[in-house]
C-alpha cells in the first residue's frame, strides 16, 4: 500500500514545528520531521512524533449531540443547527450581550476569524475571548502600550545562531517549548551565556550559567534589581535610551530604591548572582529575553511584563538580530487567534473596538457595524453567568472546566446557563455538561493556517477526512450563520476566508497569499504586499509601533512596605505552602488529546506533586506517598514526588489530569488591567493520606467530571469517512 | 570486535523524553516489553538518558542464570522469552542500565506497560503481583535496519552512536592532551 | 468405563526441591523461574533483611528452580521430568479421566526449609537498601567491587556525572579529572531506583 506524505504543522505548542504526516489508506500511520523547517530544523519532541493517534481515536465525536431528558443523544446536523439557531435568535432579539463565545487557540486562523465574526456580525456582541486570557493577556496589556505589539520581536532561529546572552524567566522552556530549548542549547554550544530565573530547578536552570532561584511572585523585585545594578554600574547608554524611549527619568527615579540588598531581602537571590546576571545581560552585544507563564500568570502579570519591557528597552536589546523579547506562546495558534480578533476589546488586527475611524473598513466589508462596547473577558464569564448577564455560552475547542481558575465556581455557574454549546473533537469535561455538542475536525483534517509564536504564518493541510459527520470549525460557524439568516458567511474554502482577512488587515497580512505559503516555509507578519518578504525583526532601527514611534518606559509602581514576593494569596498558618502550576513535557494542557495517546500516557501516567524534601520531612511525606492537596477552594489527591526541583515552601502540580484537577484549587484573583487569573500562586496545604481515601477522592472526581460518559459514541460510524 | 553503543551528550540533552517514547514504541511494535530502555538520570547539571554500553565481556551475560542475555555479534541482547526477572543482571551492571520492569499480559492489547522508569512511583502492590517481571536493557534496536530509534528522534542530536573509529579518535585526542600536559608541566618546572 | 478412573498419587510421583541455605545468595532466580509462585522474596527494610519463602503446597516439582539456581543451592529429587510426564499424560487424556491427586501428607515436606532471611546491602552512596548482601558478595568474587556497593540509581548518577569528562571532552591540563559524585548538595538525591522505592511503599501500607 502506498504511503503518502502530507506536509503540515505540529498541532501542539506555539513553536509550530514542521512535520510530515504519513497517510496510508486514509489513516495516519506515522510522523516524520521536516528537515527544511526554519524553526524545528528536522527535530520534533515526543508529542510531535507520537501524538497523532488521537486523530483516528474511536472516542472522537462523530455526530452532533443534543441533550434530551438529561442525556446527550446523537442528532443530525440539521436538528442541532436548528436547535441552536432558534435559541440564539431569541437571545439576539432580547439582549445580544447575553451570548458569550470562548474561542479556541487550537483552530486555524480561519476558524478563529469565523468564530469572532459570528459573534460580532451574527450575534452583535463583542463577548468573544480566547484562552490568551489565561496565558499571554498581560503581554498584550504590557507590550502594546510600551512597544506597540505583543508579539515575539525576532525569530527563534536567531536565538540559536546570533544571541550572546539568553535570559529565560518564568519559562520551563525545555518541557513546554522543547524545540525553542533546542535553539538555546545550540547557542550554548556556540558559547552563549544562559541566565535562568525560575523557582524550580528546571532542565534549563540546570544548564544555566547563572540560575536565580526567585521565589514564586518575585519577578518584579528581581528585574528591578537587575535594572538598578545596570544603572548603578553605568551600563546604560542614557542618550540612546532617551532617543528611542520616553519616560526614562521616572523609571530611573523608581529604580533608585531597588538596591541589590533590598532585592536579596525580598527574594533571597544572592546579590552576587544578581550582579553577575545583570552584567551578563547588560554587557552582551545581543541579548534575548524568553518568558512565559511564570511571568504572566500573576495578579500583577502586566507589571511583570512591563518590567521586562523596561529592561529590554533601557539596555537597547531590541530591534536587532538576536535580541528582543520572546513571549513564548503555549498553544499552536494562540498568536493567530489574537491576531484574528478573538479578544473582547480588539477587532482583527488589534483594531480597538472603540476606535471609530479604523472600524469603517470592517463595517464596509462586513456591511454591518461591529459593536463598539468592549465585551466580557473569559475570566469574567463565570461571574457574568452568576449575575445573570450571560445566558448562552458557546465554547469552541476549549476545556475551561479543567483549565480555568477555580473551576468549582465555574461548574456551578455553567449549571445556571440557558444553553451551553460546545464544539470540540472529543467529549471533553466541558462538553459533558453541554446542551449541544458539535463535532469538529482536528488539525490533521482541515486546511488553513497557523501562526506560531514568532508570528510565522504557516500552512496546515488536510491529511485525512474527518470522522463521521465532523466538520471543520469555520464550516460549522458558516452554516450556523446561514441557519440564522445571515449572509455574511459565503465561504466555500478557508482560502476565501483568508482572502477576507487580507482585505481587512492589509498592513499585516496583505501579502500573505496561500500560494506563497504553499511553497515556502511560512511568512512572518507584517507583510503588506506580495513582494514583501515578511518581517523577521520588529522595531528595527528602533522605530516602535506606538503612536509616537518611541518606546514608552513605564515604571512599575512599588509598595514601599513590601517585604516579600508579590502574590495575592500569601501562605499563612492554615495553608503554609505556595502551590504553583504548570505543564510537563509529555502531556498537553488538559490532556484531552495527549491522555489518549498510548505512549504519552505511559510516560506520564499520573499526576505527581513536587514537594521539597524539607517540607516532606516536616509533613511526614515520603516519596511516592499519596497526598491530599487542599486550598480554600477544594481538595485533590495525587502522588508525592519528593524532589529538590521545587524550593522549600513551594509545591508544583500540573493541570493535565482530571484525577487531580489542580484548577479546582487555584483562585480567582485577577490582574486588574487584563484579567489574567493568578494561576501560579495559591496558598495550599498537603497531608499524607491512605490509599482508601485517595481512591474515594478519585471516585468523587470521576463522578464530578462524568468520566464514564466518554465512551466511543456511535462506533459504527467510524469508517464512514473513509 | 567492532562494537557500537550510544552515549548522550549531557550539554545537549533537553530532558524531553522523546528518546524514551521512541524506545517504547519501537519495542512495542517489535513485540518486546514496551518499556523504555533508556534511563533518564537527573544530575545537578540537568537530566541525561543513559543506556547499555554493550560491554565486551558483559557482566550481565556472565551472571545470567538462565542465559537469557547473550552477546550476539555487536550487541548484547536479552532474550525476553528466557528471562525470569531475577535481577542479578541489574546488580552486575556497572553503569546501572538494566532494570527489572513489570509487564502485564492482557488479552486485548498484548503486553502493556504498567510502569515506567520515568515515574517509578506509580505502581501499587496489587499490580505487582499480577505482573511478570522482566529485565529490560538496550539492544541497539538490532532488528531495525535504520539503526537505533532514539538516536534518530533526538531533537538536539544529544544521543550519539559511537563506533570503534570514534573511540580510537578520542583516545588519540586524550593521549595528545596528556602529552601536552606533561610537556607543559615540565616546561613550567 | 470410567467406573474406576486411574488416579496417580501426586505424593509418590512429585519430585521435591532440596534447598541448602548455606549456598543460597538470595539472588531471586528461583523466584523468577517458579511458574507456580511457590517462592517469594520480599524485602523487609526495617530489619534490613530479605525474606525468602517457600510454599511446599504450591510446588509442582517442575524443577525449573534447580535448573536456574546460580549457586546450586537448590537441587531436585527425583528428576523433574517424571512429573512433567504425568502432566502431559493428563493433558492429552481426551475425557479428563486421569487426575493427579494433590499432596495429602505434609510429613515428607516438613523437613524442607520454608522460610529464611538474608541481610540487605546498603548503598554506599544514597544509603538505601538495594539487594541481598550475599548476592553482592557472590558477584564480588568475579566482578570489580568498585560499583557493586552502590545501587543502580546511584551507578547511573555516577555514570551521568562523569559522562562528558570521560568521553566527549578532553580533560583540560592540570584540572581535577574526577569530579566527586553528587557535588551538588542534596539535589535529586531523593530520586531512587524503583526496586527499593516501590517495595518501601509496600511496607508503608
Amino acid at each position: 500500500m502506498t504511503v503518502h506524505r502530507v506536509r503540515t504543522i505540529c498541532p501542539y505548542c506555539g513553536v509550530g514545528c514542521g512535520l510530515y504526516l504519513l497517510v496510508e489508506q486514509g489513516r495516519i500511520v506515522g510522523v516524520e520531521a521536516d528537515p527544511e523547517h526554519p524553526v524545528s530544523q528536522g527535530g520534533l519532541c515526543l508529542k510531535g512524533y507520537y501524538g497523532y493517534n488521537h486523530v483516528g481515536d474511536p472516542r472522537r465525536l462523530q455526530t452532533p449531540l443534543i441533550r434530551k431528558d438529561g442525556m446527550l443523544v446523537p442528532a443530525t446536523w440539521n436538528e442541532a443547527l436548528n436547535f441552536i439557531a432558534e435559541h440564539l435568535i431569541r437571545v439576539r432579539r432580547q439582549d445580544p450581550d447575553a451570548f458569550a463565545l470562548i474561542a479556541s487557540a487550537k483552530g486555524t486562523n480561519e476558524d478563529s476569524f469565523a468564530a469572532q465574526k459570528f459573534a460580532r456580525v451574527v450575534m452583535g456582541t463583542n463577548n468573544v475571548d480566547c484562552c490568551a486570557r489565561l496565558c499571554h493577556a498581560p503581554s498584550v496589556a504590557g507590550l502594546v502600550p510600551t512597544l506597540g505589539s505583543a508579539a515575539t520581536t525576532n525569530t527563534i532561529e536567531e536565538i540559536g545562531s546570533v544571541t550572546e546572552t539568553i535570559f529565560i524567566i518564568g519559562s520551563n522552556t525545555s518541557e513546554c517549548h522543547p524545540l525553542v530549548a533546542a535553539h538555546v542549547i545550540k547557542a550554548r554550544e556556540r558559547g552563549a551565556k544562559l541566565i535562568v530565573a525560575d523557582p524550580r530547578h528546571t532542565e534549563m536552570a540546570a544548564r544555566a550559567d547563572i540560575w536565580l532561584r526567585v521565589p514564586v511572585g518575585g519577578n518584579i523585585p528581581l528585574i528591578n534589581g537587575i535594572m538598578h545594578i545596570l544603572m548603578r554600574d553605568g551600563l546604560i547608554n542614557t542618550i540612546r535610551v532617551n532617543r528611542m524611549a520616553a519616560g526614562f527619568d521616572a523609571l530611573a527615579a523608581n529604580l533608585a530604591e531597588w538596591t541589590p540588598e533590598r532585592v536579596e531581602n525580598i527574594t533571597g537571590v544572592p546579590r552576587a548572582d544578581l550582579q553577575a546576571a545583570a552584567h551578563l545581560y547588560g554587557k552582551a552585544s545581543t541579548a534575548a529575553i524568553l518568558y512565559a507563564m511564570g511571568v504572566t500568570q500573576f495578579a500583577n502579570g502586566t507589571e511583570n511584563v512591563l518590567a521586562l519591557a523596561n529592561l529590554a528597552i533601557i539596555t537597547g536589546h531590541l530591534g536587532r538580530s538576536g535580541t528582543g523579547l520572546f513571549p513564548l506562546r503555549g498553544q499552536n495558534n494562540i498568536q493567530g487567534t489574537c491576531d484574528m480578533g478573538c479578544l473582547p476589546d480588539f477587532l482583527p488586527g488589534y483594531v480597538h473596538v472603540g476606535s471609530s475611524q479604523k472600524q469603517t473598513r470592517f463595517s464596509h466589508v462586513w456591511s454591518v457595524k461591529p459593536p463598539s462596547k468592549p465585551g466580557i473577558r473569559a475570566t469574567e464569564i463565570s461571574e457574568g453567568i452568576m449575575q445573570g448577564k450571560i445566558r448562552v455560552l458557546y465554547v469552541f475547542g476549549a476545556n475551561p472546566v479543567l483549565s480555568g481558575p477555580d473551576t468549582g465556581y465555574l461548574m456551578k455557574a455553567l449549571e445556571r446557563l440557558d444553553l451551553l454549546i460546545v464544539q470540540d473533537i472529543f467529549l471533553t469535561e466541558t462538553a459533558r455538561l453541554a446542551g449541544v455538542v458539535l463535532p469538529a475536525a482536528c488539525a490533521a483534517e482541515k486546511d488553513g493556517t497557523f501562526t506560531n509564536t514568532e508570528r510565522r504564518i504557516q500552512r496546515v493541510r488536510m491529511a485525512v477526512p474527518p470522522p463521521g459527520d465532523a466538520r471543520p470549525d469555520w464550516r460549522i460557524f458558516s452554516e450556523l450563520a446561514r441557519e440564522m439568516g445571515s449572509s455574511a458567511f459565503p465561504y466555500r474554502s478557508p482560502e476565501e476566508i483568508w482572502g477576507e482577512i487580507r482585505l481587512l488587515i492589509p498592513e499585516r497580512f496583505g501579502g500573505v497569499a496561500y500560494k506563497r505559503l504553499n511553497d515556502g516555509p511560512g511568512i512572518l507578519w507584517p507583510c503588506p504586499d506580495e513582494a514583501h518578504p515578511g518581517t523577521p525583526i520588529l522595531y528595527s532601527d528602533n522605530v516602535f509601533l506606538t503612536p509616537s514611534g518611541k518606546a514608552q518606559l513605564k515604571p512599575v509602581p512599588i509598595d514601599p512596605e513590601q517585604t516579600s514576593a508579590g502574590i495575592v494569596e500569601k501562605p499563612d498558618k492554615d495553608y503554609p505552602l505556595v502551590l504553583t502550576t504548570g505543564r510537563r513535557v509529555y502531556h498537553y494542557h488538559t490532556g484531552t488529546i495527549t491522555r489518549k495517546e498510548w505512549v504519552l500516557n505511559q510516560i506520564g501516567p499520573e499526576e505527581l506533586v513536587e514537594i521539597n524534601p524539607e517540607d516532606g520531612r516536616r509533613k511526614g511525606i515520603r516519596n511516592g506517598d499519596l497526598v491530599r492537596v487542599c486550598t480554600r477552594r477544594g481538595l485533590i489527591s495525587a502522588r508525592a514526588w519528593i524532589t529538590d526541583r521545587v524550593p522549600p515552601g513551594t509545591i508544583f502540580m500540573t493541570f493535565h489530569f482530571w484525577e487531580a484537577p489542580v484548577n479546582e484549587l487555584t483562585g480567582r484573583a485577577q490582574d486588574p488591567v487584563c484579567g489574567i487569573p493568578e494561576l501560579k500562586a495559591s496558598a495550599a496545604d498537603i497531608k499524607s493520606i491512605s490509599s482508601v481515601d485517595a481512591r474515594m477522592i478519585r471516585r468523587q472526581k470521576k463522578e464530578r467530571y462524568l468520566v464514564s460518559l466518554e465512551v466511543p459514541v456511535n462506533r459504527r460510524n467510524v469508517t464512514k469517512g473513509d | 570486535m567492532p562494537r557500537q553503543f550510544i552515549i548522550p551528550d549531557k550539554a545537549k540533552c533537553l530532558g524531553c523524553c522523546t528518546c524514551l517514547a521512541a524506545c517504547m514504541l519501537t519495542h512495542r511494535e517489535e513485540g518486546a516489553v514496551p518499556c523504555p530502555r533508556l534511563f533518564l538520570t537527573p544530575t545537578a547539571q540537568g537530566s541525561v538518558p543513559l543506556q547499555c554500553r554493550q560491554c565486551d565481556q558483559a557482566p550481565c551475560a556472565e551472571v545470567c542464570p538462565v542465559h537469557a542475555i547473550e552477546v550476539q555479534g555487536e550487541v548484547v541482547v536479552l532474550n525476553e522469552k528466557k528471562c525470569v526477572g531475577c535481577g542479578i543482571c541489574v546488580l552486575a551492571c556497572p553503569i546501572g542500565c538494566i532494570e527489572i520492569q513489570a509487564a502485564r499480559q492482557t488479552a486485548a492489547t498484548g503486553i502493556t506497560l504498567t510502569t515506567s522508569i520515568l515515574l517509578p512511583l506509580t505502581r501499587s502492590e496489587q499490580d505487582e503481583k499480577k505482573m511478570r517481571k522482566i529485565a529490560v536493557k538496550c539492544n541497539m534496536c538490532y532488528f531495525r535496519p535504520e539503526g537505533p530509534a532514539c538516536v534518530k528522534v533526538c531533537p538536539t542530536e544529544a544521543l550519539r552512536l559511537v563506533d570503534e573509529e570514534d573511540i580510537r579518535f578520542w583516545n588519540l585526542q586524550r593521549r595528545q592532551a596528556y602529552a601536552s600536559s606533561i610537556g607543559f608541566q615540565g616546561a613550567a618546572e | 468405563m470410567a467406573e474406576n478412573p486411574p488416579v496417580i498419587n501426586h505424593l509418590q510421583t512429585r519430585p521435591q526441591p532440596v534447598y541448602r541455605q548455606d549456598l543460597c545468595i538470595a539472588c531471586g532466580a528461583c523466584v523468577g523461574a517458579c511458574r507456580a509462585s511457590a517462592r517469594t522474596l520480599r524485602p523487609d527494610f526495617e530489619k534490613a533483611r530479605v525474606i525468602w519463602r517457600f510454599v511446599p503446597e504450591a510446588c509442582t516439582g517442575c524443577g525449573r528452580c534447580a535448573r536456574y539456581c546460580s549457586t546450586g543451592a537448590i537441587t531436585i529429587t527425583p528428576p523433574g521430568h517424571l512429573h512433567e510426564y504425568f502432566q502431559i499424560i493428563r493433558r492429552y487424556c481426551p475425557t479428563g479421566a486421569i487426575t493427579i491427586t494433590p499432596p495429602a501428607d505434609e510429613l515428607t515436606l516438613s523437613k524442607a526449609v520454608k522460610e529464611t532471611s538474608f541481610p540487605l546491602q546498603k548503598c554506599s552512596c544514597c544509603g538505601n537498601h538495594y539487594a541481598s548482601a550475599f548476592a553482592i558478595a557472590h558477584l564480588a568474587t568475579f566482578l570489580p567491587d568498585t560499583f557493586l556497593s552502590t545501587c543502580t540509581a546511584c551507578r547511573r548518577s555516577k555514570t551521568a556525572h562523569s559522562l562528558t569528562l570521560q568521553l566527549l571532552k578532553i580533560h583540560p591540563p592540570n584540572s581535577p579529572a574526577d569530579v566527586p559524585v553528587r557535588d551538588s548538595g542534596s539535589l535529586f538525591e531523593s530520586r531512587v531506583s524503583y526496586r527499593t522505592e516501590g517495595s518501601k511503599r509496600g511496607r508503608a501500607r
